[in-house]
């Protein structure tokens, strides 16, 4: 049970590509990272969730925490997802209509 | 043929990955769909996050238990923690977990989330503190 993160700069975005499991204890990972970035004066994000194998609400609510943050500074926090699973849970909550939601980077950054 | 399972565990973030996986794994045994699973996986770290973020506010470290039973008709899950009073089915909105505004947003999702995906979502006092979360994922047998 594990998350890596991982940030890479792609034209405006910061893309951080998550692998692995997220919740209650791997999920102050990502905060920490969202947070590193917004302080850094990065304020558009592309979360990539393509290969995240387990998404619950501790991980949700770290997105929408970082959502607040780069609102804050007239930012974007978009995320990749492709997996039902993961999807779903975006769905139940609501959120599919509070983030944008791609299929790829690819898709994101062209957008 | 029911089977159930028991675990008590104390009531830290880093089991409630291991309490997924050995508990959805009773899922697969009882022929769930693959879907099922991931409900059940998805369900049970939400009820297990609620009762570990509801004793973390309280400051108590009195065991986690979580009851598992599967039939015929599905799996169904009961979560007890010894966190606060339980108060009229809104237990995410307790004083304490309210107290930081970043801990309130990051735990309020967990049992609507239960809902969305359960059947029978029942939560009640466990004893003079505390509360139980129970609830049951239909088997939905595959074809075959």
């Amino acid at each position: 049970m594990d998350l890596e993160v991982d940030v890479q700069e792609r034209d405006r975005w910061s893309v951080v590509s998550l692998r692995g499991e997220i919740d209650v204890y791997t999920a102050p990972r990502l905060r920490q990272a969202l947070i590193d970035l917004v302080e850094g004066g990065k304020t558009n994000i592309l979360v990539d969730m393509s290969k995240v194998d387990f998404l619950d609400s501790t991980g949700l609510g770290v997105l929408v925490g970082g959502l607040k943050r780069v609102k804050a500074q007239d930012g974007s926090l978009e995320i990749v997802a492709t997996q039902d699973k993961i999807l779903k849970i975006f769905e139940i909550t609501g959120l599919s209509k509070v983030f944008p939601i791609h299929e790829s980077v690819d898709a994101a950054v062209s957008a | 043929m029911a089977e159930t399972v028991e675990i008590r565990l104390s009531p830290r973030a880093e089991f409630v990955g291991a309490v997924r996986q050995v508990l959805s794994a009773l899922g697969r045994l009882a022929e769930m769909s693959a879907d099922s699973v991931e409900d059940l996986k998805l369900a049970i770290s939400e009820a297990v996050t609620n009762a570990v973020t509801r004793e973390a506010a309280e400051g108590s470290d009195e065991e986690i238990r979580i009851v598992v039973s599967s039939d015929e008709a599905g799996v169904t899950v009961e979560v007890t923690d010894a966190g606060a009073e339980f108060d009229d089915g809104s237990p995410a909105e307790d004083e304490a977990s309210i107290s930081s505004q970043e801990f309130s947003f990051e735990t309020g999702l967990s049992l609507p989330i239960v809902r969305g995906l359960t059947e029978h979502l029942e939560m009640r006092p466990a004893g003079s503190r505390g509360m139980t979360v129970r609830f049951t994922i239909k088997t939905d047998r595959e074809p075959g």
